[in-house]
């Protein structure tokens, strides 16, 4: 039976429909205005209570907080985020007492607890807030969460082990840079940040079995910056992977190493191109006057890379010999594109 | 004493210290502000943040030491970036010396006394 027999037709449904919608849609809106105003009254609570808390908060970190009671769940979570973002900004002492405030109101205990728990977002969120509360004690179990299941735990996991500055993370973390069970730019950070302290943990590693670990170790090495580890650098230019031989060179570049620049010259016969060329552009940052020859004779006669950064190389370490080289009517295409670029910046 | 950084944690940090010192503090949160109060009130020191907006800390340092009445003014950079040319950079613009990000509050305060003992 038509629908206009019972007296309802399809221009009723058409208005109903859109009287539903109308309605839905201003149920919608006023939620969001709702959420809105309930949102910026959190943050009014919380802009207030941190400027009420910072000076606790700024005697707590300098170990001059004495006995003191918080009314609130709301204030103790939100002097935990303070101490938590200074933390970030502060090196030395107030580490300490940012740790003992937490280890004291057992925060450290609860959020370790809380990386055992069944939920991924909630053993995420515990891992992230060990990092801020820079309590030593944390970093076994930290260290035991680098294997969890869940990737978010793995890289809050990683976060917290860079802001606490472990040195025991470093090979925990270099395998999960090289695994993938981190993503590589936390991982790189987390080690970065753990820095000079990691390096003795680092120098193990550089003759580490596996290539990939060999190659990131050396690559780390060269970006904390330490000199005393150019011998052991040194000695991986003569390594059987040839991504760690690039490495090498590329850290004894940065490190500015020129005691290594005999071992770099040999590395310009290297037999792989890539190779070949970063060993030319660590020579260059050396400023290895007794390299030009062969770089010379490299950018003028070798593949496009390598060639390429040979005679960026001798612009940097001499310019006046790149020129005088240039004239030659056998100077080839990288030869005088490095020259013309020397002349154009003399301009 | 003038402080400028657009980081209010470490603006927290760094004046809490000089107060605690018993400096008097005024503080910034971006190049022009910082300049404008260096201009103003004649700070006996300058901290200033390497990257802040409207003018960077290398900036802000040039135009002090570019204005008579500032010129001698001691001026330190905060600075997360510790790279050689960075530093170089600084000192180029004029400035006296560096504390590196994060930073140690004893630091802080032994490199502020030591500059005012200097002068």
């Amino acid at each position: 039976m038509p629908a206009s027999a019972q007296g309802v037709t399809l221009g009723d449904v058409f208005r109903w429909g859109s009287a539903g919608l109308a309605v839905a849609a201003v149920v919608f809106i006023c939620v969001l205005a709702l959420r809105r105003v309930h949102l910026s009254r959190q943050e009014h609570l919380r802009n207030r209570a941190e400027s009420r808390l910072r000076p606790l908060a700024l005697a707590i970190i300098d170990g001059d907080a004495g006995e003191f009671a918080l009314p609130d769940e709301h204030d103790i979570r939100v002097l935990a985020g303070l101490l938590s973002r200074y933390a970030r900004q502060l090196t030395g002492t107030a580490h300490g007492h940012i740790a003992a405030y937490f280890e004291a109101r057992g925060e450290v205990e609860r959020e370790m607890e809380g990386l055992r728990g069944r939920r991924p977002w909630r053993r995420a969120t515990a891992a992230f807030a060990l990092g801020g509360m820079s309590s030593p004690t944390a970093v076994p179990t930290l260290l035991r969460a680098l294997e969890d299941p869940n990737a978010s735990v793995r890289s809050a996991v990683a976060c917290s082990l860079g802001r606490l500055k472990a040195p025991e993370a470093v090979k925990p973390l270099l395998e999960a840079l090289v695994s993938g069970a981190v993503p590589g730019s936390l991982a790189g950070w987390a080690l970065i940040s753990i820095g000079a302290a990691g390096l003795p943990g680092l120098g193990k590693l550089v003759t580490h079995p596996e290539a990939a670990i060999r190659a990131v170790t050396i690559d780390l090495v060269g970006v904390l910056g330490d000199p005393a580890y150019t011998p052991l650098l040194t000695e991986r230019l003569r390594d059987s992977a040839a991504e760690v031989r690039a490495k090498a060179a590329v850290s004894l570049g940065r490190l500015g190493a020129s005691e290594a620049a005999t071992e770099l010259r040999t590395v310009l016969d290297d037999r792989v191109p890539y190779v070949r060329a970063v060993a030319a552009e660590a020579l260059g940052a050396i400023g290895d006057r007794r390299a030009v020859d062969a770089l010379l004779g490299m950018a003028r006669h070798d593949q496009q890379d390598p060639a390429q950064a040979a005679a960026t190389a001798v612009a940097r370490i001499d310019p006046r010999a790149l020129r005088a080289s240039a004239e030659n009517p056998d100077a080839g295409p990288y030869v005088l594109e490095a020259s013309d670029l020397v002349a154009m910046r003399a301009v | 004493m003038l402080v400028a950084d657009d980081d209010e944690d470490i603006l927290d940090l760094v004046v809490f210290r000089l107060e605690q010192a018993n400096y008097d503090v005024a503080s910034a949160t971006n190049g022009a502000e910082a300049l404008t109060l260096a201009r103003e009130r004649i700070p006996d020191l300058a901290i200033l943040d390497v990257m802040m907006p409207k003018l960077d800390g290398y900036e802000v340092t040039r135009q002090i030491r570019a204005n008579d009445e500032t010129r001698d003014m001691p001026v330190i950079l905060l600075t997360a970036r510790v790279q050689e040319a960075d530093v170089t950079r600084g000192f180029e613009a004029g400035a006296d010396d560096y504390i590196k990000k994060p930073f140690s509050p004893q630091e802080l305060r032994a490199r502020v006394q030591s500059i005012l003992g200097r002068r």
